[in-house]
């Protein structure tokens, strides 16, 4: 009788997390009107836009991500072309749950699904001293690049460069920039084992929870490491630097 | 504006005054600007060249050449090569001293079209900085470059000061700052040019695992400035 009651609970408990876990993210407003938006729109992105990529000229870039730290990995990254109009994160404003998503776990996949009126891919990871690249088509009418990554060494880091104005280069012309490193302020940095995902670490990704965290976005303050950091798995050589992380964007 | 070639990833160029004017052959006027709190600048690697040298690639393997320079503040390997080529080199002879801007060095690139300015970070290991084959712009103006400390990945940023010690860090008399005594920060050699991720250091000056102070020899963004007069 026991097992029987036990495996009869067994679906009503997952179905009961499930929901509490809508209800969580139905207390955080901000963030509750955009995935609602972005549902609605990725459920008429593909007509929408097949139909303005027929009637408007495309341009084609090259966007490279450059890994110049010692150690950090770069987590697959988001790849943006879009209007401008969005932003994926603000100084000072709470992180989306689809950022805490990049900047906990290292996935973009929410985060591109915000963006279904504009060009959005994703790349895959950028190992150390690496460059990876992703050929990338847009409207013309559309010349505003965004880009995020996590690197995977830190609690809830970004390395981002918000709607950079591409629309001034010509054919072969490139520009590089530095992609600043935000923190997401949903995760303490503990830089504790199994809180960060990066491998050989292997800790925790993804955890909805930001009680008792900063909550609000801002620029990263580095990592510490286990030399100061006494709760820290990470050694030194995961520190990286203003410029660690660059991004080159050639049009073709 | 510059050209897309010149702005090289880790530089942040501006102009500060420009005069239009044509010139093939240009007379430049070199000076560097320490604007780190407590690190010291070797003398200054300067050379004017073609596209056959380049000191070197971000997330390549460094030369043994530009190793010399970032772990000893050496530059007569990377001069030789700049030579074998038909380029020509300079230095202001002095270190800089933090906060400190050197003098003024003047160098007739004659038809050469690059222009590297490189020294080292002391007391680091192997970090450097450097204006990496720089095109000398054809308007007569003055070009200010910020740029940011680089890690050559040749020797392990153990933080070992003065021991003499190839694989330590070497100790000029100018040095005034670091501790002694140190065992030894637990680095290996990261064997490619990237971002310096700066100095760890500890707070303790007669041993610890760092000769570096830790409240000192760190930096947060760029540590030079060079200052390109081209005449």
């Amino acid at each position: 009788m026991k097992n029987y009651s036990l495996l009869a609970l067994l679906p009503l408990m997952a179905f009961g997390l499930a929901l509490s876990g809508c209800s969580d993210s139905d207390d955080e407003a901000p963030s509750n009107p955009v995935s609602d938006n972005a549902m609605s729109s990725e459920m008429m992105s593909s007509s929408d836009s097949s139909t303005s990529s027929s009637m408007m000229m495309q341009s084609s870039y090259r966007v490279s991500i450059m890994n110049f730290s010692h150690a950090q990995i770069l987590s697959p990254a988001a790849v943006i072309i879009s209007d401008g109009s969005m932003k994926l994160f603000s100084i000072g404003e709470p992180a989306s749950t689809a950022l805490e998503m990049l900047a906990e776990a290292g996935m973009p996949d929410d985060l591109l699904a915000m963006y279904a009126d504009a060009t959005a891919m994703s790349t895959g990871p950028t190992m150390p001293g690496m460059i990876t690249s992703i050929d990338i088509s847009a409207p013309q009418n559309q010349y505003y690049l965004t880009l995020a990554t996590m690197p995977v060494y830190t609690n809830d880091g970004i390395a981002a460069v918000q709607n950079i104005d591409i629309s001034h280069l010509m054919a072969g012309e490139s520009k590089t920039i530095m992609a600043t490193v935000y923190d997401a302020g949903t995760e303490g940095n503990s830089e504790a084992l199994n809180t960060i995902p990066g491998p050989d670490i292997g800790g925790e990704g993804y955890n909805s929870s930001r009680e008792g965290d900063r909550n609000f976005v801002a620029i990263h303050p580095g990592v510490v490491g286990s030399a100061e950091l006494g709760s820290s798995a990470l050694n030194e050589s995961y520190r990286f630097s203003e410029g660690s992380f660059q991004i080159k964007i050639e049009k073709m | 504006m510059f050209s897309k070639k010149l702005i090289a990833p880790l530089l942040t160029p501006f102009i500060a005054t420009a005069i239009a004017a044509n010139v093939q052959a240009a007379e430049v006027s070199v000076q560097v600007t320490n604007l780190t709190a407590g690190m010291y600048f070797t003398p200054l690697f300067i050379a004017a060249h073609d596209d056959q040298f380049k000191a070197f690639e971000l997330g390549m393997p460094a030369s043994d050449e530009l190793a010399s320079l970032a772990e000893m503040g050496d530059g007569t390997g990377l001069s030789a090569m700049v030579t074998s080529y038909g380029g020509m080199t300079t230095s202001n002879n002095a270190p800089i001293m933090p906060g400190q801007t050197s003098g003024a060095v003047d160098f007739d690139t004659e038809d050469e079209p690059y222009l590297t300015v490189a020294s080292m970070l002391l007391p680091t290991n192997d970090a450097f900085f450097a204006m990496n084959q720089w095109m000398i712009p054809s308007e007569a103006g003055t070009y200010t470059l910020t740029v940011h400390a680089l890690d050559a990945g040749s020797e392990a940023n153990n933080e070992i000061v003065g021991t003499g010690e190839p694989e330590d860090i070497p100790k000029p008399m100018f040095i005034k700052n670091a501790g002694s005594g140190a065992t030894g920060v637990n680095a290996s050699a990261e064997n490619f040019v990237h971002l310096h991720r700066g100095g760890l250091g500890d707070d303790d000056l007669d041993g610890g695992a760092s000769d570096l102070i830790n409240s000192l020899h760190r930096w947060v963004g760029p540590v030079a400035r060079i200052t390109v007069v081209v005449k």
